[in-house]
């Protein structure tokens, strides 16, 4: 087999998941990662369970030096490649250093969005994604009395509910009329906001961060309702942006994120994407998005270390999470939402007392999407029948008469036809 | 190496497995926390459904903190104790539901064959489920099973 220098950006979810591929199928290639963090990897979903204090410190860590070592991995952990020459195969560090490439998966990730450029220097204005963030967040938790959340998407809850077990004073503000807007329903989202608002946190929707002043030690936050709410401590959570400033003038296609096919490759020739920072196309909606979820980043950063290894494999990836606030376990799949004219059935199913809810989304005769809450076993009976856009014509009249008990989902699952 | 083999058409859907199973991993009788199903379909037929111990799990490609391994020398799909944080994404990756979550222990439980002694096929009394080495036979009677089922599922003649 010929051996070929496999380089990698990023050492996350799609990276870790992109050397393990390689190795399956080729021992010999030497693959190198790069990237500007200075631990050996770690996930960014795990940093709301250290907030909590659920996890500690060395349980951040998914892959020790051992695992670099056992798969034969040269790391060049704390330098930043600032360009890429796809002309010459070549990855330009900060250092001045240059890294050849026979083959290049770009897996950087994404940061995320502040409010405003002004308000990053501010020093009590955090976001949370990288494990200095985090350490920086609990530092400034332990004096902390009032926190303020900006977004009330899955950073958000989850931070809410890390800190209101520390008895600070929560409000989550959120700019859309109801929580986790790119995730579930509105039903969905009302159960979660009584139940976060049981717990003591003030949630205000629909409104929008006008700016963030400093007063003192106390930051102001300035909201267009014309209130102001005082803070020790804002964490701003409203979304993310693919990391792909270095790629200007490499002649990579980026739209929001880089665009990618279904084996990864971009449009330059031996250049691959994954995971957070990567755009393909969704499978339920057909379109090119960014689908930043880690389930999405490791299969992706599997087929891409496949395809880099010489297999063809194809991924199309979609939309899902999983969360759980406040004991409140939910899901979602696919689409979440209703749009106008979008000619979708939907099939509802609501508990409010057992706080136990449900829809699902149908096409015609297959399932495109599903929002579950505190009964979530079948989850991923439901993901496979949207994934494999299974008929399910058949038997669907009989499973779907106890939305809850989705045991015979498994008829569907199994692409089986009713005679 | 061993593995759980399924007879359906053995199966009479008593669900003394699932009573067995959850007794010896949840320390109660309640099929609710059983970490295998038995799936009956209009008294028809039933099938007792489990974690296939995959070669490639879907459940550990997809683990944040690298919880869920295999044994290369068992088999076993196992999720470590200490390593789950109780995320859940392993429950969306199963296609068959076979990994849940469990809110008494806050992490993600599967069957792990019960240290090569399944309490489940120690119980079931037609020999439905049976703990056996994975010869050539048991391996092909297993891909047949996964053939045939269209053809249970499909229609009651080929029961």
């Amino acid at each position: 087999m010929e051996k070929l220098r496999q380089v990698i950006i990023g050492n996350s979810g799609a990276a870790l998941a992109a050397i393990r591929a390689i190795r399956e199928v080729d021992d010999l290639s030497p693959i190198t990662v790069i990237s500007d963090q200075k631990y050996t990897s770690y996930s960014p979903v795990l940093l709301t369970y250290y907030l909590s204090g659920r996890i500690s410190w060395e349980d951040l860590f998914i892959a020790g030096s051992d695992f670099y070592n056992k798969n034969k991995v040269k790391t060049r952990f704390g330098s930043r490649a600032i360009a890429v020459d796809t002309s010459r195969q070549i990855v330009c560090l900060q250092d001045d250093e240059r890294v050849e490439y026979d083959h290049l998966l770009i897996a950087t990730g994404a940061s995320p969005i502040g409010l405003h450029s002004s308000e990053t220097k501010l020093n009590n204005v955090f976001c949370l994604r990288t494990i200095e963030d985090a350490q920086r967040i609990l530092e400034r938790a332990r004096t902390a009395k009032e926190v303020v959340v900006v977004g009330g998407g899955l950073i958000g809850l989850q931070t809410v509910e890390a800190f209101s077990r520390k008895g600070l004073k929560l409000t989550l503000i959120e700019w859309s009329k109801q929580l986790l807007p790119e995730m579930v329903d509105v039903g969905c989202a009302s159960i979660i906001q009584r139940e976060i608002e049981s717990h003591g946190i003030t949630v205000l929707l629909g409104r929008k961060v006008e700016g963030i002043r400093e007063l003192g030690a106390k930051s102001i936050i300035v909201v267009d309702s014309g209130e102001e709410l005082t803070a020790d401590m804002v964490i701003v959570g409203i979304g993310l942006k693919p990391n792909v400033e270095m790629l200007k003038s490499s002649g990579i296609e980026v739209n929001r994120g880089i665009l990618v096919d279904e084996f990864m490759r971009t449009n330059v020739r031996n250049v691959f994407a994954a995971g957070d920072v990567s755009e393909g196309k969704n499978l339920v909606t057909g379109r090119a998005e960014v689908l930043p979820n880690w389930s999405n980043a490791c299969s992706q950063g599997r087929i891409a270390g496949l395809n880099m290894a010489g297999c063809e494999q194809k991924y199309e990836g979609m939309s899902e999470a999983v969360t759980d606030i406040f004991g409140l376990i939910t899901v979602s799949i696919g689409l979440h939402k209703t749009v106008e004219g979008d000619g979708l059935e939907e099939l509802c199913f609501c508990d409010l007392k057992r706080k136990r809810y449900r829809k699902l989304w149908f096409a015609k005769n297959r399932m495109v999407g599903a929002v579950l809450l505190g009964v979530v076993q079948d989850a991923g009976m439901l993901k496979n029948l949207i994934r494999n856009k299974r008929d399910i014509s058949a038997w669907a009249g009989e499973v779907f008469k106890t939305p809850l008990d989705m045991r015979k989902l498994l008829l569907l699952v199994a692409g089986v036809q009713s005679r | 190496m061993k593995i759980l083999a399924v007879n359906p058409s053995k199966c009479t859907g008593c669900r003394l497995c699932e009573l067995a199973c959850s007794l010896r991993n949840a320390g109660e009788f309640n099929p609710s926390r059983s970490r295998l199903r038995v799936i009956g379909f209009e008294e028809l037929f039933s099938l007792p459904v489990t974690c296939f111990q995959c070669e490639k799990p879907h459940c550990a490609e997809v683990c944040p903190t690298g919880a869920i391994t295999r044994d290369e020398t068992s088999g076993v799909v196992k999720v470590s104790k200490e390593a789950c944080t109780g995320c859940k994404i392993c429950t969306l990756a199963c296609p068959f539901g076979n990994i849940v979550f469990s809110t008494d222990v806050k992490r993600a439980v599967k069957c792990e064959l019960c240290d090569h002694v399944p309490e489940c096929a120690d119980i079931c009394p037609t020999g439905a489920l049976e703990f056996k080495e994975a010869d050539n036979a048991t391996l092909y009677k297993r891909r047949m099973l996964s053939e045939k089922l269209k053809g249970i599922y499909g229609g009651v003649e080929a029961l």
